[in-house]
């Protein structure tokens, strides 16, 4: 790749700074706090497991089939969505999952921009965030503050503010003995654990550089024109049923969909959080109405001298693929879809298959529930990739070489007082950036 | 409903068939369909219907034209390229209606089987022909139907048929795309693509039975593989390979069969309209079926043919059916799962047939609709 080289002499020794235990371990050992605590064995939960809902579309769906799947001692206790219709779901989980589902007759099923603290204060054990990603910071601080264990969907913060609001709960919640898990299901995937584990060992010696990618067929949810808006839907509910094409609601496709392959990159980069970055994008087919760009290429340096990139396209009609390329001193590893190999000395040394670890992820989480661990991979892990995410799309955005300190000093809030949003909050979209002319801020 | 389908049993469709058995495109008289459970006659969904009827009028309009402009002369049974409104086409080939043994899994299931004549495309369909289905260029709900409150600004009735809601993972998974076959779509898309493609094209598309693929795929003969039982020639005629391959092909790079077919083997999974039954004989309870069906009732298994470019040639052969099963789709993350996608299979297409005879609308109806798509 090109990149312009910093000054600096490279020093890195990757396996140093790197080297980590197994999953779980490797969050929490990075963790400030170590594990584990005593008073979350005391807490070891045994029987019945109450775990409460919070957005219900297709993820929360997901992941509420997910860890009851996992764990036959929990029940879907109490739900909360700002549209009524999601609710529906509810009979085909129940279904599914039979006696498991007690929400005292739809009682515990509450409706609108409030449902979430119901939700949390209806007395569920673990609860699942999986709304619109804009509104995640404020549900997590109230469901941490009450003592839950929380499920966060990615993106969990589409802008600092928001993500140095995540991370201080995250802390609160490890303090406080309740465990985390973050949805970025690349990490859990077992041919990827298994890659990562070798890397660790040194199959291909010290890492040099990674250049990752995230390509899909298109844009998710599709906007129709805005012409088609109807007279009495609000612009705020437009936009909340449209949130993947706005800035304010997803973070661009950069945090809602391109942080997968972000963080895989973070991920075979051993978790540091790059000093440069520069970075272009665009919005290529742009959809009318929409901010979000469909196209970025980021290029990051880090402090000991080495480069990684990311590439990401949602662009219909596009070739797609998403998938890493790791370059070590001895050899190479190369993930691509649901496989992945190691190569030495043109040799397949080791070749893995999987499917995305939806399941595996519920099932390190609830392990560490109920065995009284704590389980936290936001700090030092899930956090830094969503840093990276920001620095990329900042980068990209205003066009401008972004510092590691400048990233993490931006005082940039997408959108202003999400704890009292509702349909009637007028919503008008960013102007789609222009790198040379957008501001960073 | 019901009485617009009373209106329809005197409609034009009887003279219909008349011409076309005069015209000596069907080699046989009408002996019923063995279909089972029988199609039902009510209860249709009322907006589907209403499409299965605009489309089914479409199709006897276009074959009127051309008779018109052919001198009074019916279609012929032969080969024909079928244009997309995309600009990329699908070639046809014609098959003979005939019998065939059709020997099931358990020693007892053996069947004699008459099929109609029909077309079937020389290829699987490709990326070129499936992704301008699959790609809606209006945004679409979960279950495919345009959003609510644009539906009174569509004006073209293709608009409503039920289209795929956008891939969020690549559907390549990592391989390339131009020119090979659409990859992992459920039975469900498969269905609504063969409607949509029908009401572009004038032509009825759907896809073929169990019994009409294998017959198809045998090309009279009645060994393993349609090029006989010399696994040596197998590699001119198929892809496969077992877990030593690691992708799939552009069709049309092997040997066809007799009647010109190409993959029937290999490379990509195959859709049929058929449900998994363990013992055809046993569920027909009978020796000798015309044009059979076993109707789905349920959302899995359905059969899949002639396996797929990571299979065994042992898996590939005419009279392997491959079960459909929830765990294709164990890594959708959604719940619930999508109606149009399969997550964990870079094997499954599908292939297409056009049968001779036009059906009625009700049987379009259940060629299209099977009423079982969603998963849980």
């Amino acid at each position: 790749m090109t990149h312009q080289p910093s000054e600096k002499k490279s020093t890195f020794s990757r396996r140093n700074f790197v080297k980590k235990g197994a999953l779980g371990g490797a969050a929490v050992g990075l963790s400030p706090l170590g594990i584990p605590l005593v008073k979350a064995v005391e807490k070891a939960p045994k029987g019945k497991l109450k775990v409460g809902v919070v957005g219900l579309g297709g993820r929360g769906g997901g992941a509420v089939n997910d860890i009851m799947n996992i764990d036959s001692g929990t029940v879907l206790w109490a739900a909360g969505d700002i549209s009524k219709d999601r609710f529906k779901k509810i009979e085909g989980i129940s279904k599914k999952f039979s006696g498991r589902v007690d929400t005292d007759g739809g009682k515990r099923e509450f409706v609108g921009f409030d449902a979430y603290q119901k939700v949390i204060d209806s007395g569920a054990d673990i609860i699942i965030l999986t709304t619109t990603p804009a509104f995640r910071p404020v549900q997590f601080e109230a469901a941490v503050a009450a003592g839950k264990h929380v499920f966060i969907e990615k993106p969990y913060a589409l802008d600092i503010p928001g993500l140095h609001s995540i991370v201080e709960t995250a802390k609160k919640a490890q303090s406080a003995g309740q465990s985390v898990l973050t949805g970025l299901v690349w990490r859990y995937t077992p041919h990827l654990m298994e890659m990562d584990k070798r890397l660790q060992d040194g199959a291909i010696g010290d890492i040099l550089n990674v250049s990752s990618s995230y390509c899909g067929g298109g844009r998710p949810n599709q906007m129709p024109d805005p012409k088609f808006k109807p007279a009495e839907m609000s612009d705020m509910e437009w936009a909340l049923r449209f949130w993947q094409n706005f800035l304010e609601l997803s973070g661009d496709g950069v945090l809602e969909y391109h942080i997968h392959g972000i963080d895989r990159m973070a991920w075979w980069m051993g978790d540091q959080l790059p000093v440069r970055c520069y970075a272009n994008g665009a919005n290529i087919a742009p959809v009318k109405g929409a901010n979000n760009w469909d196209s970025c290429n980021f290029s990051y340096e880090y402090a000991d001298g080495r480069t990684s990139s990311f590439f990401g396209r949602q662009i219909r009609g596009t070739y797609s693929a998403s998938g890493d390329n790791i370059v070590g001193t001895k050899g190479r590893a190369v993930a691509q879809g649901n496989s992945a190999f190691i190569e030495v000395d043109g040799k397949k040394i080791w070749e893995g298959k999987s499917n995305l670890g939806y399941q595996q992820e519920h099932e390190i989480f609830m392990k560490h529930i109920r065995e009284g661990k704590v389980f936290n991979d936001v700090i030092g892990q899930s956090a830094n990739s969503h840093a990276i995410a920001l620095m990329g799309r900042n980068a990209a955005y205003s066009g401008q070489l972004i510092t590691g300190e400048q990233i993490m000093a931006s005082k940039d809030v997408l959108l202003k007082d999400i704890k009292n949003l509702t349909y009637e909050t007028p919503f008008k979209a960013r102007e789609s950036a222009v790198p040379g002319k957008t501001k960073f801020l | 409903m019901i009485r617009f389908v009373r209106k329809f049993q005197t409609s034009p469709i009887f003279p219909f068939i008349i011409a076309l058995l005069c015209a000596g495109t069907v080699a046989q008289a009408e002996t019923a369909p063995d279909i089972k459970p029988a199609l039902a006659k009510d209860g249709f969904d009322e907006e589907e219907m209403r499409l299965a009827k605009a489309i089914h009028k479409r199709i006897l309009d276009y074959q009127g034209i051309k008779k018109k402009t052919n001198n009074g002369k019916e279609e012929e049974l032969i080969a024909f390229q079928d244009p997309l409104a995309s600009g990329a086409h699908i070639d046809m080939l014609p098959v003979k209606g005939g019998e065939f043994t059709w020997r099931g899994e358990e020693e007892d299931d053996i069947l004699k089987v008459s099929l109609s004549p029909f077309w079937m495309s020389k290829h699987e369909i490709t990326w070129e022909a499936y992704e301008p289905f699959m790609l809606s260029p209006i945004p679409r709900q979960k279950d495919g139907q345009p959003l609510d409150f644009m539906r009174a600004q569509i004006k073209n009735d293709i608009e409503f048929i039920a289209r795929p809601t956008p891939p969020y993972h690549p559907m390549t998974f990592g391989m390339k795309r131009d020119g090979h076959p659409a990859l992992s779509m459920t039975q469900h898309a498969a269905n609504k693509y063969c409607q949509w493609l029908s009401f572009q094209t004038g032509h009825f598309y759907r896809l073929p039975t169990e019994a009409e693929w294998e017959f198809a795929c045998r090309a009279g003969s009645d060994t393993n593989s349609s090029w006989g039982a010399d696994a040596q020639k197998a590699g001119e005629y198929a892809w496969f390979g077992g877990d030593a391959s690691t992708h799939y092909n552009v069709p049309g790079k092997k040997k066809p069969n007799s009647l010109g077919l190409h993959d029937m083997h290999g490379n990509v999974l195959e859709w049929t309209l058929d449900q998994y039954v363990p013992n055809r004989r046993e569920y027909f309870a009978k020796d000798k079926v015309h044009n059979p069906w076993v109707k789905a009732t349920k959302p899995y298994p359905h059969v899949t043919k002639g396996g797929h470019w990571q299979q065994s040639l042992k898996e590939i052969s005419a009279a392997t059916r491959h079960q459909s099963t929830p765990v294709w789709k164990v890594a959708d993350p959604q719940r619930p799962r999508s109606l149009w996608y399969h997550t964990t299979t870079p094997w499954l297409g599908l292939r297409i047939v056009r049968p001779a005879k036009i059906p009625t609308v009700e049987e379009m109806y259940h060629y299209w609709n099977s009423g079982v798509e969603a998963d849980e």
